[in-house]
């Protein structure tokens, strides 16, 4: 394995007095699509917030273990959560764009972070909706708002607006659960282009999706990182008796 | 296929309770109206005033003594804010001197009253021939009040109108919108999207839910030993009732700004914060654009509901006989409901018809208020 992107050494999270994840232990390889799977619950959504710092806002969340991105400790106390955010991007469950124009979706966070100048706008924004394979169902509609596009459009045009920043990683918390098995193939497609140049890590509940769109897989099990492996191994011979009992359907 | 009778009894009550919402629904509307076409038409007569014409001779004893001006038998007849000008006038003309005109004047509110019918109109027996030959003959007339919009209250009943008194609510209105908007605004903001949620926060909370619940009059009391008593405001003016009111909205204000942050979809934040937005981006951004329109609807609500407000205005002085609009926030006024008040407990008939006007230009000025803030909704309002 070559040097990974994120190295997550024992990292152990409360909410409150409750302990969700117990000590995980996972490297993300750089350029590769990793999926985490498991049943619900299983911290592997908290694991991904983790990972952009998306649970400092929640009262009562405490961290302790390390978070490495490119051997930096993401929560050391200089490291700016902004400056974070702009390398590690996030795509949500529901597709969320902002009741803006598409133009707008994309330039925002590029504007805020002062990535870009007037004359780069254009230009920006048409290599972001190409990358995100949105460009030729919007080129002509740019300044409509982006909430009234379909669903596996809203969510690509999210994907759009994430490497609009050019993070290294992207992290998408079960993007498609929302969307139909047309617009998920879309965003399927649209994954495996995107891991040229973005290290990807996704949550997925479905089995399949993880077995066709990663290269690794992580099966989570009541906050333990059960089995970690390359996906072909993992849904063809998993080590243990509980990945395989998820895997299969026998439970979960 | 017949029905089961526990199905019938379930339709029954469907339409029983359909039938008892109907009822409660008419019941209401049947006060509302009752309530509209008895202001209204109290109301209605005080937009037209009679207006009396009468020989007026100038002369020397007329400076010092108006009433000379008019013979005897139409002296009663006419209104004291008429012969009170007689002198100024002939200072400002002096051609007039030595000259007898036929002038229209205002006429007294008793000939007005009587006129319009109105039982407890005060003219005495031995005017009322002469008025009825007079307004045969033409030589009374009604004409649209403009007095009413035109001047501050009087003694003279046919003489007061509104002005002063409009003047004053405007003034304590945009008093009150200057302070308790921007504080309220920022309030909420703070306690929606910054403050830690922990005891002292929550403490907050539930003391400014209980504040919107407190009777308005505690604010005017607080109003005078703040304002007036600590900070030295002078006493009636409209910075007093300004302040007062600001205190009263409040609440109002934060508990709707918060309600409106609140129903911004997290997903919302959550895009913005992980695109790497700072927490004042987010805010400014994201939610209060789209908070602005339940921002405004609230504000405008909490808004109307001061410029109605008595109570607390009684306590800083602004209960008063004000006869000119004040000239600045710190002269003394009133406010229209406040003005309402004065005339409902005057005894003089014509007063009765200014009261209902009164409210009439009141309940104008408030389901414009809130006319606006429906539009202002609408407008604004973003669809997903």
């Amino acid at each position: 394995m070559s040097k990974p992107k994120i190295s997550v050494s024992d990292l152990k999270l409360w909410y409150g007095d409750h302990e969700t994840l117990h000590g995980i232990d996972v490297d993300f390889e750089a350029k590769k699509v990793t999926a985490l799977i498991g049943p619900s619950g299983c911290g592997k959504s908290t694991l991904l917030r983790c990972l952009n710092r998306m649970n400092d806002r929640i009262v009562g969340c405490r961290i302790e273990g390390s978070v490495l991105l490119d051997g930096k400790d993401i929560n050391a106390p200089d490291v700016d959560v902004v400056q974070l955010r702009t390398h590690v991007g996030m795509v949500f469950q529901k597709p969320n764009p902002f009741p803006k124009s598409i133009y707008e979706n994309i330039i925002y966070a590029p504007q805020i972070h002062g990535m870009v100048d007037k004359q780069g706008m254009d230009e920006l924004v048409e290599t972001a909706l190409r990358k995100a394979s949105i460009w030729d169902e919007v080129k002509d509609k740019l300044h409509e708002p982006g909430t009234a596009l379909s669903g596996g459009q809203q969510q690509r045009l999210c994907i759009a607006r994430t490497i609009a920043v050019k993070p290294d990683v992207i992290l998408m918390d079960e993007p498609c659960s929302a969307l139909d098995p047309i617009a998920t193939a879309k965003i399927e497609e649209l994954i495996d282009e995107l891991k040229q140049d973005f290290t990807i890590i996704m949550v997925t509940h479905n089995m399949q999706q993880a077995a066709r769109v990663s290269d690794n897989t992580a099966f989570f099990y009541m906050g333990n990182l059960i089995e970690f492996g390359e996906t072909s191994t993992l849904f063809s011979q998993p080590q243990q008796q509980q990945t395989e009992d998820y895997i299969t359907g026998r439970f979960g | 296929m017949s029905l089961s009778p526990q199905l019938k009894r379930r339709y029954r009550a469907d339409k029983r309770f359909k039938f008892y919402g109907l009822t409660a629904i008419v019941f209401a509307l049947c006060f509302l109206i009752f309530f509209f076409v008895d202001i209204i038409g109290k109301a209605v007569p005080a937009f037209e005033q009679a207006y009396i014409q009468v020989p007026v001779s100038y002369n020397q004893s007329v400076i010092h003594n108006y009433n000379r001006a008019i013979p005897k038998e139409y002296r009663r007849l006419v209104s004291k804010s008429f012969l009170r000008t007689l002198g100024q006038k002939l200072e400002a003309h002096p051609e007039l001197m030595n000259t007898t005109q036929e002038e229209w004047a205002l006429a007294n509110h008793r000939v007005d009253q009587f006129l319009k019918g109105h039982e407890g109109h005060g003219l005495k027996k031995k005017y009322r021939k002469t008025v009825e030959q007079m307004y045969q003959d033409g030589k009374i007339e009604f004409r649209f009040n403009t007095n009413f919009f035109t001047r501050g209250d009087s003694k003279m009943a046919e003489n007061a109108g509104v002005l002063a008194a409009a003047m004053g609510s405007i003034m304590v209105l945009l008093i009150t919108i200057a302070v308790s908007v921007p504080i309220g605004v920022m309030t909420a903001i703070y306690l929606e999207e910054f403050a830690p949620d922990n005891r002292f926060t929550q403490a907050i909370e539930v003391n400014i839910n209980n504040l919107a619940a407190i009777p308005s009059i505690l604010y005017g009391l607080l109003g005078l030993a703040i304002f007036i008593n600590v900070m030295g405001v002078p006493r009636s003016s409209a910075l007093a009732g300004g302040l007062t009111l600001a205190l009263m909205t409040l609440p109002v204000i934060i508990i709707s700004t918060r309600a409106a942050l609140r129903s911004v979809p997290q997903s919302i934040r959550d895009a913005a914060f992980g695109l790497g937005a700072s927490s004042l981006q987010v805010v400014i951004h994201h939610v209060l654009p789209l908070a602005f329109p339940g921002i405004l609807t609230g504000s405008i609500i909490g808004l109307a509901q001061a410029m109605g407000e008595t109570a607390p205005l009684l306590i800083v002085g602004m209960m008063a006989y004000i006869p000119d609009a004040p000239g600045s926030i710190f002269d003394a006024a009133t406010v229209l409901p406040a003005q309402v008040y004065t005339w409902s407990s005057e005894s003089i008939r014509a007063f009765e018809e200014r009261t209902a006007a009164g409210i009439l230009v009141l309940l104008t000025v408030l389901l414009s208020l809130n006319a606006l803030a429906v539009y202002l909704r609408k407008k604004f309002e973003v669809r997903w």
